[in-house]
């Protein structure tokens, strides 16, 4: 490995380990609270170092929140076996990769900047919100075309299913910093999505 | 009136000023930053009479939510024999609405969002005053329904969260991100268009 590639990998990895501690304390502490030598010395770097990665708290807040809503776009529906298994794989791939990222105690620590910051938690509101929505109706629209739901308002339907997740299992986690996915999840969602097939299956 | 009831009206009358005063501050100042002192000087009384209605502040906190989720959660005129399932899911959603928006719900929620680490107990009481309370009045509304055969036999703790959690989906997630967000002027249109989803599935 050259001196190059050498410096672009500590630095790679001086990155990811300041994401991971700004990620911790601001779960820990809050945006306001948190302090940026914590994040430092937790990443095991100087402060000064820290502020070349990223220029202040609100930019590297932003990025924390960037890298728990940028998902990887697996969560498309396929063709294939039956469509409720289908659909509750959908569901419980985007409900298990928030969870894995934290994204409902990010939530949480958003929702209490929003009298500091409404511009942050508007743009945070529109990818939770909108853009799962959004993926959501995209893959029912799918289905759709492949014959395997009625045709319908997929802007209700996301509704339908989204409401039904974030009510069981995001809503609660807002309120409790330690709450994870229950066993049971799996056995909730398959009951929504039956009652939804009831309405919209082919 | 003798001197029992008078002393009672007193108190009634103390305790309702010390739930206003509250409500005021917190709503300003969120939880933490809120000071006892302030709200018992605004209520007109003193500490030590706040104290003797409400043991702490968590208490305090806990009574306004749950006094703003009384005011208009009470559903038991939903059952007479004469109200339609659609009306009565129509109120249901109503009454939603103007506890989230008007009595200010929403912003009680996002003040213990925000102390949810350093004040678990807190966010857990609120929990359950708000959230677990309606959903609990809910299952009962819609088991009385089935029984009275107006709803089709169903699992009413699904058939409870999906009609919170639709109308959650359009109007309160987004409130809670943007403290501006008001209720659209189409908000009657996309209660009905939810509710009619959950009537063709449920109705008898």
């Amino acid at each position: 490995m050259g001196l190059e590639d050498y410096r672009r990998s500590v630095s790679a990895a001086k990155h990811a380990s300041i994401l991971q501690a700004g990620r911790d304390v601001f779960l820990r502490d809050g945006f306001s609270r948190a302090a940026v030598s914590d994040i430092a010395r937790d990443a095991n770097v100087s402060t000064a170092t820290l502020y070349k990665h990223f220029r202040s708290k609100e930019e590297l807040f932003d990025a924390v929140l960037k890298e728990a809503y940028d998902r990887d776009e697996t969560e498309t529906i396929v063709d294939g076996t039956n469509v409720e298994d289908l659909i509750v794989d959908y569901c419980m791939n985007s409900l298990r990769s928030q969870f894995e990222r934290r994204v409902p105690a990010l939530i949480r620590v958003v929702i209490a900047e929003v009298p500091k910051t409404p511009q942050r938690a508007r743009d945070l509101g529109e990818h939770f919100v909108s853009a799962h929505h959004v993926a959501g109706a995209r893959a029912l629209e799918r289905l759709i075309a492949l014959g395997r739901l009625k045709p319908h308002d997929t802007h209700y339907g996301a509704c339908f299913l989204g409401g039904v997740m974030k009510e069981y299992f995001i809503w609660p986690a807002l309120f409790d910093a330690n709450k994870t996915l229950p066993d049971d999840a799996e056995a909730i969602v398959r009951k929504a999505v039956r009652a939804y097939l009831e309405l919209y299956g082919a | 009136m003798g001197l029992e009831d008078y002393r009672r009206n007193v108190s009634e009358a103390k305790h309702a000023a010390i739930l206003k005063a509250a409500r005021e501050v917190f709503l300003r100042d969120g939880f933490s930053r809120a000071a006892v002192a302030e709200i018992a000087r605004n209520a007109d009384v003193s500490t030590a009479t706040l104290y003797k209605h409400f043991a702490s502040k968590e208490d305090l906190f806990a009574a306004i939510v749950i006094d703003a989720v009384s005011r208009v959660e009470d559903m038991s005129d939903l059952e007479g024999s004469e109200t339609s399932f659609p009306d009565i899911l129509m109120k249901i959603g109503q009454t939603y609405l103007t506890n989230q928006f008007d009595y200010r719900a929403n912003d009680l929620m996002r003040i213990v969002i925000a102390e949810s680490t350093t004040n678990p107990h807190l966010a857990a009481e609120t929990l359950r005053a708000l959230t677990e309370r309606r959903r609990q009045r809910l299952v009962t509304v819609f088991n009385r329904l089935v029984e009275s055969g107006i709803m089709k036999p169903n699992n009413t703790d699904l058939s409870a969260q999906l009609i919170s959690g639709m109308i959650k989906e359009i109007f309160v997630w987004p409130a809670l991100f943007d403290a501006s967000f008001t209720l659209p002027t189409d908000t009657d249109e996309k209660l009905r268009n939810i509710i009619h989803i959950f009537l063709a599935r449920y109705a008898a």
